[in-house]
């Protein structure tokens, strides 16, 4: 049974389906209040290894669309801001209602209307909060990029230094046998109060990468910055390693997760 | 010995122009020719290490030498051949071949396999004060000297903000890297 993703369904396909909304309220006498809309465009919200997951006929209702408005349009693209252009025209809007489906309701409305350029695509990712519940990459790339957790993990604990690194990031050159990867530390510091040492974060990175097995890959670029020195370019284009277990200090988790 | 020989070798190689080769005679020369079955034995890790690293970087056993802390004789000896009994000196030895190993075969992937491009990023020195990857092996600054090496190998100019220079495609990251609890 092929999945939505086989399907050509991605984060940020827009479909064309009148589809009811439904919002919860209070009525003037205290008791339950529903208040259904219907919304003609939609745009799939999901990440992509959940569609990846869904099976074209499932019944189960995890799949998240958000309303896609046509009116009145912002004129930038907004990164930040609580409206986000998709395309030329559309946007959709944060704090919209959205519809929970099954994946046999997206699959019977036939394939997407369309699809959003790659870059619009990772605009939406990073507009969403980068929401992976667990990091995500390609099937190809996996062998690989469990390696590179594994390894980050086990290098995290007990290591000072590892204790002020926040997020380590990767990217892939498949091009080339083995695959080449560069690895990013994102380094605390306290919100610019302090400089942290990041040669010795680099390092730190360089013992990592010399325990992941050469026939997996190798490590070409090593490479460390404070959350001020790393562009949102590198957020939207790298792959998240491991991060749970090394961001998981004394006062609770930090850093995305 | 020497007659047989000649009789054999003439008469399975060489005929007078009209007149076929006669047939081998089967069991005239086996005992010379056949060589003993030899069962194969891994060479020990610190030969492989040693002779890999000169395959990998052309460097002679004066300079693995130089770069593992060891001696031109002894590093000769290992890329010979000839291994040492082992005891607590050639253990140290091998964990040094080792460890130089590990970064010099990244290395050498990382220039195409190319020995000299291989053996020059290792022994130039790159920015910063660490010396060169060969140098910081020496010391014994493994992962130092990795860094180094591709450092140098992508000319690393610092500035700015970090940007990453690959790419990836929206829509194709399917598969978890963690299993969901």
């Amino acid at each position: 049974m092929p999945s939505l993703h086989e399907n050509g369904w991605r984060q940020g396909a827009i479909l064309r389906s009148a589809l009811p909304s439904l919002t919860l309220g209070l009525d003037a006498g205290g008791a339950l209040a529903e208040a259904s809309s219907r919304h003609g465009v939609w745009v799939v919200a999901s990440q992509d290894c959940d569609l990846d997951l869904a099976q074209e006929d499932s019944v189960d209702r995890f799949i998240e669309l958000r309303p896609v408005y046509t009116e009145r349009p912002p004129t930038d693209w907004g990164v930040r801001s609580s409206r986000f252009l998709l395309t030329d025209g559309m946007y959709t809007v944060s704090d919209s209602p959205r519809a929970m489906v099954t994946a046999a309701l997206l699959s019977s409305v036939g394939s997407p209307t369309m699809l959003l350029p790659s870059g619009r695509s990772l605009a939406f990712k990073k507009w969403l909060g980068l929401r992976y519940d667990r990091p995500a990459v390609p099937e190809r790339l996996v062998g690989l990029a469990k390696e590179v957790a594994k390894c980050v993990a086990s290098a995290a604990r007990p290591s000072a230094v590892a204790e002020k690194v926040r997020d380590v990031l990767m990217q892939f050159d498949e091009s080339v046998d083995p695959p080449k990867y560069s690895l990013f530390a994102i380094v605390d510091d306290d919100d610019g109060q302090r400089s942290p040492n990041l040669d010795e974060v680099r390092d730190w990175l360089a013992e990592i990468a010399l325990k992941v097995p050469l026939d997996l890959g190798v490590a070409d670029e090593l490479e460390a910055a404070t959350p001020s020195g790393v562009s949102l370019r590198l957020i939207e284009t790298s792959y998240a390693a491991e991060i749970s277990q090394i961001t998981w200090k004394r006062d609770g988790p930090e850093g995305a997760h | 010995m020497d007659s047989i020989l000649a009789l054999d070798l003439t008469e399975s190689t060489v005929a007078s122009p009209g007149i076929p080769a006669p047939l081998p005679k089967s069991g005239i020369y086996d005992w010379w020719v056949r060589l003993p079955e030899r069962a194969v034995r891994p060479a020990p890790d610190a030969q492989r290490y040693a002779v890999e690293i000169r395959r990998f970087t052309g460097w002679s056993a004066r300079t693995i030498a130089d770069v593992v802390g060891s001696t031109h004789p002894t590093i000769g000896g290992l890329l010979e051949g000839r291994i040492g009994r082992t005891n607590q000196r050639t253990e140290s030895l091998r964990s040094r071949l080792a460890a130089a190993h590990e970064v010099v075969s990244r290395v050498f992937v990382l220039t195409g396999r190319d020995p000299d491009r291989t053996g020059a990023a290792l022994m130039v020195a790159g920015e910063g004060d660490g010396g060169s990857a060969a140098n910081l092996l020496s010391r014994g600054e493994v992962a130092r000297a990795y860094l180094a090496a591709t450092d140098r190998l992508r000319q690393r100019e610092r500035s700015g903000l970090l940007t990453g220079r690959r790419t990836v495609m929206a829509g194709e990251a399917t598969a978890s890297l963690h299993d969901e609890d």
